[in-house]
């Protein structure tokens, strides 16, 4: 049986099977999207992500990966409006990216990039009042 | 008609499914917002290591290290305008002082030879730079680094910090720092 037929005005529809295939898709891209931007900060084997500093709205935030969970090198950059602004590579450390090393940006336009090789790939944080 | 309206409510409504499984099985996984309370500095710790020029002239560039409250050495790259002052410059070469506070990057003394760090900045003066920066253990005789352009002078100021700064941003992997150690062996980083 093929995953759709041909109806006799030569347009093919959808099986069950393809139904069920293309439904699963979508629920699988809703989950995907969720979790490339799920929150400002998670774990996954280290904390990570985006860190608000005393406000919201000061300018002053940090792109952050925690050190621990074993070596290799971990990245954390600054975007803000989509353009880079600058970042850390750093080994079993801490690496910590401070806004204001780089100068005064919108925080709330800002997005924390993270990698932890070979833990995990780069991927986004954005600011939780996120306006960009 | 009909049909295709009810296939692409379907879709969405799988789709907005799939967000809300994400988010409650990610919700488990949710870190506190993390002040980073172990990596504030002890006040009155925070030192300028090593400084060299900017290949475009402007304030120097300079290491700052400090300790932090749980014993971990930290470490952050600014520009100095000789004085105490220490962070960005802004497009007039003006150095914007910034506390050590929760600046740096923190690693436990001792895990390493040489804490090795590379900072890339988008934008300095309407072009990009690359730095390399970081300290070494007492361990360490010597380092040599070589990244894009080549081999580049590092010396250990008497903080032993080092500093090195390039034009132009870095693919991951582009530097090599070598770590000579007194004993011979030899420790290699590369960022």
């Amino acid at each position: 049986m093929t995953a759709s037929e041909t109806s006799k005005h030569g347009r093919r529809r959808l099986t069950g099977t393809l139904l069920a295939m293309a439904l699963g898709c979508s629920f699988a891209f809703g989950a995907m999207v969720q979790i490339a931007f799920a929150d400002d900060y998670h774990t996954n084997c280290v904390p990570h992500g985006f860190v608000h500093g005393g406000s919201q709205t000061d300018g002053s935030f940090f792109s952050r990966v925690e050190s621990g969970c074993g070596s290799g090198w971990r990245s954390c950059d600054i975007y803000v409006s989509g353009s880079y602004v600058g970042g850390l590579t750093v080994g079993n450390a801490t690496c910590n990216a401070w806004s204001r090393n780089w100068g005064n940006f919108m925080e709330c336009a800002a997005t924390s990039h993270t990698t932890f090789s070979p833990y995990f790939g780069d991927h986004v944080h954005k600011a939780s009042n996120w306006c960009g | 008609m009909r049909r295709r309206l009810v296939l692409g409510v379907a879709f969405v409504l799988t789709t907005l499914a799939g967000v809300a499984s994400a988010s409650v099985l990610s919700a488990g996984q949710a870190a506190e917002a993390p002040g980073a309370a172990d990596d504030a500095a002890v006040a009155g710790s925070a030192r300028l290591g090593a400084t060299v020029p900017d290949p475009r002239g402007g304030p120097r560039w300079a290491v700052r290290t400090y300790q932090s409250v749980s014993g971990r050495r930290c470490a952050s790259v600014g520009r100095t305008n000789g004085g105490t002052a220490f962070g960005p410059s802004d497009d007039k070469g003006r150095v914007q002082d910034s506390p050590a506070s929760f600046s740096g990057s923190c690693a436990q003394p001792g895990t390493e030879p040489a804490q090795v760090i590379l900072a890339q900045y988008g934008n300095v003066a309407g072009t990009p730079r690359s730095v390399l920066y970081g300290f070494a253990e007492p361990a360490v005789a010597t380092i040599t680094a070589t990244g894009p352009g080549g081999p580049a002078a590092v010396a250990l100021d008497q903080r032993r910090t080092f500093l090195v700064v390039r034009e132009g941003l870095s693919v991951p992997d582009s530097w090599l720092l070598t770590a000579t150690l007194n004993d011979g062996s030899i420790r290699s980083y590369r960022r």
